[in-house]
């Protein structure tokens, strides 16, 4: 049985991320408050809108969440309404969202809250710092569909991936993906200092960079993903040693480079962090056997996932099954947070 | 009357000098943004704003930390006024809403106790009390900054929140979700009580800060004022702004102007800005002088300080008098206008109509920058004299400058670049010669100041800098001949 609080004991700030949505990270989110909230002052905020009561995609009916008195939120000033605490008002901020700005609270008893929090990164960060000056001894950031881009490490110290039912009909399709991503989580980081700071200089005037054996640098001239597909052909060589792209890297890009294998050797493809590239199981087991290496500046600490066997349109996957299977697959700890609660 | 258009503005960059002026509230920014210039017959107010300006430069000399705190206090406002006007208008509001005013009442509260300090002449910045208000939304007299609905407002309000939190209790502490189900059912009841009750105390907030909803507004036009003027006062601190005199006619009377932005280009290059002296009356001014000899700069100059002066700034020269003008124009070649469809021409002639209508019904200041330099020049020369003898009889300052001969007549201002006019052209050849940048050689041995010219004949000097930046020889030879022609 893993211990969570133990687990998060040594964390200030936190993220959930969820492999698509349903897949129970507002349980998640309730199972982490459940196990920390009345020994530790919770933050609570997200990225964009999540916690609605009937799922505006799937118009499913969605679970909300519950917090104990004392917890801070950040939150968009509409959403405060729909929150049923009793809710001291602590800071206002500048932060717009399409539903007002974002308000900082401490909840002076339990109740449900509606969270919307900022939509980026940065502003999460100054969260953070808000939230802790009133007293957050944990903050999570919940991030929202397909933003996955919270995990990023400058803001937080540490994720929790969220997986379920939700994804697929076909369970072992679930366990790839979700394999997938853990590994992209979990890439290691380029550990030449002196590399990565020739990297992220690059990335201030372009949006990809190649390095050389001889160390040699250049600069790609394309601004958008399309462009750089067609762009790295004319760099490949021999002599290649790095690759290393700004923002997302698409799986076109990766199909590319495998395609035109026969013009490199041995290289690495750097990345921010693992929550930019996109891609599945097959496209990435190619990459490895083309002999390209992916590493990321930013390494993310994953702690564990999360698994939901229910699915909002109905199935539902053998519980214990589908726990073990993914324990054994990913090589980390996993969690049903449905199972636990019952 | 409208005091100046868009366009003059944007081609004297007066906006960007305007965000040099560095507020610290939306109060102050709204001030800055609502500039109004002082009208005729508001000399009095004029110079009770300067003297207020040079009060508060001498307090701030003697009291540094204590207008640091000022400060502090004023750069966390936030603009709250939608917030008032909404209780005005008879609004309960919400618990943000009165977080917010609670939040900006004690950093007035505060603010006000180091304005209780501010000498006799900068009195007028102390704040209304509005202390009863802040008491009634810190029921507890904890005084911190944060606000939520009390349970000291209501004793019904107190008892609904401990059925409450001891439900809240029960349902932490449960682990059948059948029972959670029915609690958080019951939960929901007592939700509703609680919220009709909270609505009641909002209520009578609501109507306790409607009384002071007139003297919080008042406090903030108050802080908007002071936020401005200390902004002002820091422009000219920073760069090097003085009191003018208001003159009593239509004149001007400055030494030593300076144009803020290109004196930081010059600056930047290692060079230095040539501060303008500058002696005008009603009636027209013409400024002839060399190519690159600055003609334009000393407009823009005295133009930019004169609308400083007339929006209440200090202006920037070491002694200076301005008038208080209704109007001011500022026409130069304006590509705009010939992408509109006309042409240079065409567009000075049209705003030569609105002028006329403007020097019909006040006194204002107006600037022709080379007039009429798009038409053929015999007879462009024939429209700048007219122009120069027609603004003559008005009574308004009027700046021309311009290429032709003869515009200036005995009764009219006649100012000239110096230029090169005392330069040593060989001398200044041979070292161009070894030189690797000539442009900027000129503009070193170029001499900016304006003086007072008896002559009604403009400089020849176009032979000289064109030789100096470097000429075709066989080019040179034919204008040679040309000139010789003339001669």
């Amino acid at each position: 049985m893993v211990d969570v609080y133990t687990i998060l004991n040594g964390h200030r700030r936190i993220s959930i991320i969820g492999m698509e949505k349903n897949v129970g990270k507002t349980t998640l989110l309730n199972f982490l408050i459940k196990k920390v909230g009345d020994k530790k002052v919770v933050g609570l905020t997200s990225i964009g809108r999540d916690g609605e009561e009937v799922d505006v995609v799937t118009s499913t009916s969605k679970p909300r969440i519950f917090v104990y008195p004392n917890t801070i939120i950040a939150t968009a000033r509409d959403c405060l309404r729909n929150c049923d605490i009793t809710a001291e008002i602590l800071y206002t901020t500048d932060f717009s969202t399409p539903m007002g700005n974002i308000v900082i609270v401490r909840a002076i008893s339990g109740g449900y809250v509606d969270i919307a929090g900022p939509s980026y990164n940065t502003q999460i960060k100054e969260i953070f710092e808000l939230m802790e000056s009133f007293g957050s001894e944990l903050s999570i950031v919940d991030g929202a569909l397909s933003r996955k881009g919270s995990a990023m490490s400058d803001v937080t110290d540490a994720t929790i991936l969220s997986t379920g039912a939700a994804l697929s009909l076909d369970m072992g399709k679930v366990i790839d993906e979700t394999k997938t991503t853990v590994k992209m989580l979990q890439l290691p980081a380029l550990n030449n200092l002196d590399m990565k700071q020739r990297i992220e200089s690059g990335f201030n005037v372009s949006r990809a960079v190649v390095i050389y054996k001889n160390s040699e640098m250049k600069m790609l001239e394309g601004t958008s993903s399309l462009e750089s597909v067609d762009e790295i052909k004319s760099y490949l060589n021999e002599d290649l040693d790095v690759i290393a792209v700004r923002g997302a890297v698409t799986q076109k890009f990766l199909e590319t480079l495998i395609k035109n294998r026969q013009n490199f050797r041995n290289i690495k493809l750097v990345v921010n962090d693992g929550t930019r590239v996109f891609t599945d199981f097959i496209t990435l087991k190619k990459i490895e056997s083309c002999g390209i290496e992916l590493r990321v500046l930013n390494p993310i600490n994953l702690l564990f996932v999360t698994c939901n066997p229910h699915s909002p349109l109905g199935y539902e996957f053998p519980k214990e099954k589908f726990r073990t299977l993914l324990e054994k697959e990913l090589n980390i700890d996993v969690v049903d947070v449905v199972g636990e609660r019952e | 009357m409208r005091f100046i258009d868009d366009k003059s503005l944007n081609r004297l960059g007066f906006k960007s000098l305007l965000n040099r002026v560095e507020t610290l509230s939306p109060y102050g920014n709204e001030k800055l943004k609502k500039l109004k210039n002082y009208l005729r017959g508001e000399e009095e107010e004029l110079n009770k704003e300067f003297k207020k300006m040079e009060s508060f430069m001498e307090f701030s000399v003697q009291n540094r930390d204590l207008v640091r705190n000022i400060e502090g206090i004023i750069h966390r406002l936030k603009n709250i006024k939608t917030v008032l006007n909404n209780c005005l208008k008879g609004n309960i509001l919400d618990d943000v809403d009165i977080f917010e005013l609670k939040v900006q009442g004690m950093l007035m509260q505060d603010l006000n106790i180091y304005l209780k300090e501010f000498p006799e002449e900068l009195e007028e910045f102390g704040l209304n009390d509005i202390d009863e208000m802040i008491s009634a939304l810190d029921p507890d007299g904890e005084k911190v900054p944060t606000f939520y609905v009390y349970d000291s407002y209501s004793t019904k309000l107190k008892e609904i929140r401990n059925i409450k939190k001891s439900i809240e209790k029960e349902i932490f502490a449960s682990s059948s979700i059948e029972e959670v189900t029915i609690l958080k059912e019951k939960r929901l009841n007592i939700l509703v009580e609680e919220e009709k009750e909270e609505l009641e105390v909002r209520k009578r907030l609501s109507e306790i800060i409607l009384k002071y909803a007139e003297l919080f507004l008042e406090n903030i036009e108050k802080i908007g004022n002071l936020d401005f003027l200390m902004a002002k006062t820091k422009f000219a601190e920073k760069y090097g702004g003085v009191r003018a005199e208001i003159a009593g006619t239509l004149e001007i009377d400055a030494k030593g102007l300076v144009n803020i932005e290109v004196k930081e280009m010059l600056e930047k290059k290692g060079k230095s800005f040539t501060p303008i002296d500058v002696q005008v009356k009603s009636g027209v001014t013409v400024i002839t002088g060399a190519n690159m000899g600055g003609k334009s700069v000393a407009l823009k100059t005295i133009t930019e300080n004169l609308l400083l002066f007339n929006y209440g700034f200090f202006v920037v020269a070491e002694k200076a008098k301005f008038p208080i003008v209704d109007f001011v124009f500022f026409v130069s070649d304006d590509m705009q206008d010939i992408s509109k469809g006309l042409s240079t021409f065409g567009a000075e002639i049209m705003k030569l109509k609105e002028v006329n209508v403007f020097l019909e019904l006040g006194k204002g200041f107006v600037v022709f920058d080379e007039f009429a330099r798009g038409t053929n020049p015999k007879e462009g020369q024939k429209f700048v004299k007219a122009l120069a003898e027609f603004l003559n009889t008005r009574e308004s300052i009027s700046l021309i400058t311009t290429h032709f001969d003869g515009i200036a007549q005995r009764n009219m201002n006649h100012y000239q670049v110096v230029g090169l006019k005392n330069v040593d052209f060989d001398k200044l050849k041979r070292k161009i010669e070894i030189s690797e940048n000539s442009m900027s050689l000129i503009q070193d041995y170029m001499d900016f100041r304006l003086e007072k010219s008896e002559s009604n004949e403009v400089p020849k000097d176009a032979l000289n800098i064109a030789k100096l930046i470097g000429i075709n020889e066989r080019f040179a030879n034919i204008i040679l001949q040309e000139y010789s022609k003339e001669d």
